[in-house]
């Protein structure tokens, strides 16, 4: 292409020079999703299993799992463990990104110390924690004789949560920076005790910035799936029945890969909805923000 | 010298070369004297096939070596990791054993190599019909039965003698566990393989008539909250409350042992657990109790007797394989007439052929008598490819023990029904 035939300079041509540039990114982009999201739609269609040979069913699976009570408990599960994963990774992540923000002395420490699980093999970390949990430290110091329900399930959550901390931490710790010192300082001024300054001026100045981390956090944390697998070799511990584990399930130990496929589609749009929601609310407490500081400047 | 190098350099590549063409020639593993290698992946129990193995490939010298290799202990898993291994043509695996129950599915999947004209016609002849009947597809027979085997009432004569019981009439479940709370004596459940709940579900339902799956398509009809199922129910649930219950496992041969133990639901090959040897001298075995007992008041006692639960071990060669003919050729000589006494005496294993257990073992098999009575009215799984669904229906919802109440007839009933019709994760 010579120079002669790129977009001219100027507004109309900025937009058409960033296409140009951008497109060929956004093609691959496109052809590594479109391309895996056809073929799973294609095979969503037949009722497949080991021995036989593959039907045309339609979209009947999908009915199927729509009002079948094993999808929306898996749904359900799911949701219920993803929400409060993300919640106490958010909670915790912010009081890290804080200590980061206001003792720059351990902000390297801390950084590495909340990052090095997300490196760690996702297997290996929740096994620890049910071996912790399973007869081990953890289960000594809380009295525990077995390998209950609460206690797997508190393993699945902290293992889980221990993972993500470190990332929201990062997201959190942003919020925190784009936060004007000035608030602070004039918060201060004024008199406002620790406990003020946090639940007036911090926390709503990052909120935006947490209501991310969640949605992010909780987009990531559905897609749950070692904590089921792990669960599995623990005889007395809980097996949640969660979206990753079961589309896995009928796939791989009953060859039902159509079957498999709708719901991982549907997995795929359920995840859409979650982020809608994620979006709407940031979006609303944007606004609800922005009312309180009208209200405050009046 | 320089040059001298390079052509040795090129003389070892050229070596290493070939070498790596004869791998990809040959294919197929064999020992150093040249014998293949048929490697045989089997299911595990209580017995030691290692002599079985060691014999065929003495007494066939040279035709094939059987390496013996151990699929997973639970079912549901084994039966999985055999398909995909057999969906990949996995070369590891000649010859594979196959849970009775699976073995329809297996035959109709074109994973296995057929019989011969010839050996088929044999194995028809002296197989047990039943077992025969699970290998069958399209008039081929794609796997060869080796064991066929009743579930035992295995019991300990001085306890059953302090717990007032007659041994030599057809006992009924309600009169043993009320003898064995008399002589406070344990009745344990042998669960070697995961189908513990499974098995008792035909003990109950079978006595019933109806079956527990009926059809061979996504359209075949399961009778898991029939008055069986739900009598099945609360059998195990007051049997799991009363002093001489628990809960059942793998390693109940050791309860069963211990001063406690008393009486044991198990296959003959409980006879060869090690743990059972210390009892030995006071060791006894009888029918399976006849489960339905008097719950069921419009049945006759008669039409009861025949809900004993069978299972056994198909071997079928795989599609993978690259030495069917070896891999055949094992198999004969493991259900052969010359290697049964090896294998009883090993594993306490019953044979799938009604006159090796007759005429060849006879007295040297303690167990012919009852095992061949006990195959008279046995209750074997419904021949389907579609049983994994009961299987794994039971497994979901008959587990965790304390949550068994009169709601798990009607679940385990929906559940295997959603995963029949795939309508469900």
């Amino acid at each position: 292409m010579s120079a002669a035939e790129f977009p001219a300079r100027g507004p109309a041509g900025r937009a058409a020079r960033g296409w140009i540039l951008a497109g060929p990114a956004l093609l691959l982009m496109a052809v590594v999703l479109v391309v895996p999201l056809a073929v799973a739609v294609h095979t969503s269609l037949y009722r497949t299993t080991f021995t036989g040979p593959d039907t045309f069913v339609g979209f009947d699976q999908y009915a199927a799992l729509l009002t079948s009570t094993s999808w929306w408990s898996a749904v359900a599960t799911t949701l219920v463990l993803a929400t409060a994963i993300a919640g106490f990774q958010v909670i915790l992540g912010f009081v890290v990104a804080l200590t980061m923000r206001y003792a720059p002395r351990l902000r390297r420490t801390l950084a590495l110390a909340v990052l090095i699980p997300f490196a760690v093999l996702p297997y290996a970390w929740t096994a620890s924690w049910f071996a912790a949990l399973d007869g081990g430290y953890l289960a000594t110091w809380f009295g525990l004789d077995e390998l209950g329900t609460p206690a797997s399930l508190a393993a699945i959550v902290a293992a889980e949560t221990w993972r993500g901390v470190g990332l929201a931490a990062v997201l959190c710790y942003v919020g925190l920076h784009r936060m004007s010192p000035r608030l602070l300082e004039s918060a201060r001024a004024d008199g406002a005790s620790l406990r003020l300054r946090l639940t007036r001026v911090m926390v709503p100045a990052a909120a935006p910035a947490l209501a991310i981390a969640f949605g992010l956090r909780l987009l990531d944390t559905v897609r749950l799936f070692d904590p089921a697998v792990v669960a599995r070799d623990y005889p007395g511990a809980e097996q949640p029945d969660v979206l990753g584990a079961a589309i896995f399930t009928a796939y791989a130990e009953r060859g039902e890969l159509g079957l498999a496929s709708s719901a991982a589609l549907l997995t795929v749009a359920l995840t859409g909805i979650v982020a809608l929601l994620v979006w709407l609310s940031g979006r609303l407490i944007a606004r609800l923000r922005r009312r309180a500081v009208d209200r405050a400047l009046t | 010298m320089h040059g001298g190098t390079r052509h040795a350099v090129k003389v070892v590549w050229a070596g290493l070369t070939a070498l790596a063409l004869t791998a990809c020639v040959t294919g197929a593993p064999a020992t150093d004297e040249g014998v293949p290698v048929v490697e045989w992946w089997t299911v595990p129990g209580h017995g030691d096939l290692e002599p079985l193995v060691q014999a065929c490939n003495e007494a066939y010298d040279g035709a094939f070596e059987l390496q013996l290799n151990v699929l997973s202990d639970d079912p549901v898993e084994r039966r999985t990791s055999v398909f995909r291994r057999l969906l990949a043509d996995d070369p590891q695996l000649d010859l594979v054993s196959l849970d009775s129950e699976t073995t329809p599915e297996f035959a109709r999947s074109g994973l296995l190599v057929p019989l011969s004209e010839a050996r088929s016609e044999a194995v028809r002849e002296t197989a047990y019909p039943e077992a025969v009947s699970a290998a069958e597809h399209e008039g081929d027979l794609f796997a060869v039965p080796f064991l066929w085997e009743p579930q035992l009432l295995w019991y300990r004569p001085s306890v059953a003698q302090r717990a007032g019981l007659d041994m030599s009439a057809q006992l009924a479940w309600p009169d043993l566990l009320a003898g064995a709370e008399r002589a406070q004596a344990s009745i344990v459940l042998d669960d070697p393989d995961g189908r513990v709940f499974v098995r008792w579900l035909t003990a109950v339902v079978g006595g019933s008539g109806a079956p527990l799956l009926d059809g061979a398509g996504s359209d075949a009809t399961v009778d898991l909250d029939g008055v069986g199922g739900r009598q099945a129910v609360q059998l195990m649930s007051a049997y799991l409350a009363s002093p001489a219950g628990s809960e059942p496992g793998s390693d109940v041969a050791e309860r069963f042992a211990s001063t406690g133990g008393g009486f044991a639901l198990a296959g003959p090959s409980f006879i060869a657990h090690p743990a059972v040897q210390a009892v030995a001298t006071d060791l006894a075995w009888a029918p399976f109790p006849n489960l339905t007992g008097p719950l069921d008041a419009d049945v006759e006692p008669d039409e009861l007797a025949g809900a004993v639960p069978v299972s056994g071990i198909h071997l079928a060669v795989t599609r993978g394989s690259r030495l069917p003919e070896a891999a055949a050729l094992a198999v004969e000589c493991l259900t052969s007439p010359v290697m049964a006494e090896t294998l009883v005496a090993d594993t306490g294993h019953a044979l799938a052929y009604p006159e090796i257990l007759a005429d060849t073992l006879g007295d040297a098999y303690p167990l012919t008598e009852v095992v061949l009575a006990s195959l008279e009215v046995a209750a074997p799984a419904t021949v389907s490819p579609r049983w994994g669904a009961i299987d794994e229906s039971v497994a979901d919802t008959w587990t965790p023990l304390v949550e068994l109440d009169d709601t798990v007839p009607e679940r385990s009933q929906r559940r295997a029904e959603e995963l029949l019709r795939g309508e469900g994760l």
